[in-house]
């Protein structure tokens, strides 16, 4: 028997340290691969945009694998973000890339009125925040608008469009949010969040701020959405409203978190690098297709796999584990 | 006399037509174990949910040590000294066992025992870094103990921790509560089993639905003709 006094603690310290480590490496060889993806594969809007939703599934990763509030109006974030950077660099006049940080801040922006929302639970609150997004997308969109947002007629950024910061743009990006997620996970912060998925009244009164460590991660996941929407927007270069204000995104998003596995860090990534791969390899020609599928597979994966891609690495790894310390027992 | 940690005035709480709780007041006093007795849905965890912010209090008023407890939230009383375990113990079930007890030490204000010193307390020293929802249910409730201790709580609410347990466990828990009077905490044990508690309590409140029936010594509480009918009643039934 191992002795836990004495063994316990530093054997932990080395596990925290060997999951950081692992957590790390979750960061660098996707940030690394997208260095050099344009070596091996030359649609670079699609790399761009592969990006971005790996971010968004990080944000979703945030916000639902941490918190556990599923936010189907993510898109709303997305497309203020597109909007706030578009509405920064044209009229403020601000360098494009700067005005990805204004996409941001639109993000946050929506994600602060949202907050409200919290006060509903599970369902209720997904279906609020999509009511909300969708608001979000009618107030921008509405003719009564045009002199500010172009209302229904959506937005050219051709004048500031750069190829080339652009994807050094997504790529920065990305690596943020990635980095956003280990700190979130290997934080304090992370684990009072994680205790707030499991009971909330119990982390309050072990001395959790509920309400405020909770908003922190909604906003830090809006943020993420309003810099994936301003990136979005700056390399589509002409967007309409339903472009950017498209519950698809959401759906996306959620369905390569969920898919990979949430509260991990290489779980969204491999979700999205797979599934955006496949529907970008399949369904270009009947996308509508994919919105059905994929909506279908966020009520499968909660309900049967709720850990994902990643979750069954794990088992299968500790059913290996398993066997081999019955073969030698 | 010693200092009043807490005082509870008039507590009533509806669940619509439901009183769950009738004007209930009494006090305790640091170094001091109160316990509070009464038949199944007299309203004891709802008392602790009560003073423990779960649930807001239709009327009446609670005060620690001295000061008026306005509308707060139940994280900022767990930072002020009131602390709880839960009847249906409450771990954080994917976080290992030491993962819980830090998350509620992080928020101490003031010294208290380490980390350490909790869980080897608690008895679960040798499961620190087992996931919370892999130990059984007795363990479990220990965990929720260790969790509020964490936050070195000027008074502590325990529901029913002897449920389940056998006389050498119950011995050695009652032992543990006792061991926690020690620099003026006060304690509040809700309990059914009177061997247990008359080990460790001076005096008992007794609630019967929602009210509260009798107030004193626990032998003279099990000697009381309504005592003794309210909970015949309910062995009978
Ligand atoms: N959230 C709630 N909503 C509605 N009714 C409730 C709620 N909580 C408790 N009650 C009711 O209030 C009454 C008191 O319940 P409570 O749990 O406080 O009893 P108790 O004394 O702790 O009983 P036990 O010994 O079984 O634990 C019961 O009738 C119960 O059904
Ligand atoms: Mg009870």
């Amino acid at each position: 028997m191992l002795d836990s006094k004495g063994g316990g603690k530093p054997l932990a310290g080395l596990l925290r340290r060997k999951t950081l480590l692992l957590d790390l490496l979750a960061v660098a060889i996707p940030v690394i691969g997208f260095s050099f993806g344009l070596n091996f594969y030359s649609n670079e809007l699609l790399l761009v945009y592969m990006m971005v939703y790996v971010a968004l599934a990080h944000g979703i990763n945030i916000s639902y694998g941490f918190t556990g509030y599923l936010p189907f109006g993510y898109f709303g974030f997305f497309g203020a973000g597109a909007y706030g950077a578009t509405l920064a660099i044209l009229d403020l006049h601000v360098p494009a890339l700067l005005g990805m940080l204004f996409g941001g801040v639109a993000g946050v922006l929506v994600g602060l009125l949202l907050l409200p929302l919290f006060r509903l639970r599970g369902a209720y609150f997904a279906i609020a925040t999509l009511a909300a997004g969708e608001a979000v997308a009618d107030i921008v969109a509405n003719p009564s608008l045009q002199s500010i947002t172009n209302g229904p007629y959506g937005e050219n950024l051709a004048s500031v469009y750069s190829s080339g910061q652009i994807y050094v743009a997504a790529l920065v990006f990305m690596a943020l949010a990635l980095l956003a997620v280990v700190l979130v996970k290997n934080s304090r912060f992370g684990l009072s969040l994680r205790a707030i998925k499991e009971s909330e009244y119990s982390a309050a009164m072990a001395g959790v701020n509920v309400v405020q460590l909770r908003s922190l991660a909604w906003v830090i996941a809006a943020a993420i959405a309003g810099v994936g929407g301003a990136i979005f927007g700056w390399a589509t270069t002409v967007f309409y409203p339903s472009a950017v204000f498209d519950s698809a995104i959401s759906v996306f998003a959620i369905v390569f978190a969920l898919f990979g596995g949430t509260g991990s860090v290489w779980g969204p990534t491999l979700g999205t690098v797979l599934l955006y791969g496949l529907y970008s390899a399949v369904g270009l020609s009947s996308p509508q297709y994919f919105q059905l599928i994929y909506g279908l597979a966020i009520v499968g994966l909660i309900l049967f796999a709720p850990r994902g891609l990643v979750g069954f690495g794990r088992a299968a790894v500790r059913r290996l584990s398993l066997r081999r310390a019955g073969a030698n027992g | 006399m010693a200092d009043e940690i807490l005082r509870l005035e008039g507590i009533s709480k509806h669940f619509g037509g439901l009183s769950a709780l009738q004007e209930v007041s009494f006090s305790v006093e640091g170094g001091e174990a109160l316990g509070l007795v009464g038949p199944n849905g007299s309203g004891k965890t709802t008392l602790i949910n009560v003073v423990c912010g779960l649930y807001t209090p239709n009327a009446g008023n609670i005060y620690l040590e001295g000061a008026k407890l306005g509308k707060t939230t139940p994280h900022k009383l767990a930072k002020s000294g009131i602390n709880r375990t839960f009847q249906v113990p409450q771990p954080f079930a994917s976080l290992t066992v030491r993962e819980n007890v830090e998350i509620a030490a992080a928020h101490r204000r003031g010294d208290g025992m380490s980390v350490v010193e909790i869980l080897d307390f608690v008895n679960l020293g040798k499961w620190a870094g087992q996931e919370a929802g892999s130990l059984n249910a007795a363990q479990q409730k220990r965990l929720d103990l260790g969790r509020a201790l964490a936050l070195n709580p000027k008074v502590l609410f325990v529901d029913e921790l002897g449920a389940g347990l056998n006389p050498a466990e119950l011995a050695e828990v009652a032992a543990m509560l006792r061991s926690l009077l020690n620099g003026g905490r006060a304690l509040v044990v809700v309990e059914h089993l009177m061997g247990f508690l008359d080990k460790l309590v001076d005096r008992v409140i007794v609630l019967n639905a929602g009210r509260e029936i009798f107030h004193g010594g626990l032998r003279s509480a099990l000697d009381d003709g309504e005592v003794k009918r309210v909970f015949l009643g309910t062995v009978g039934a």
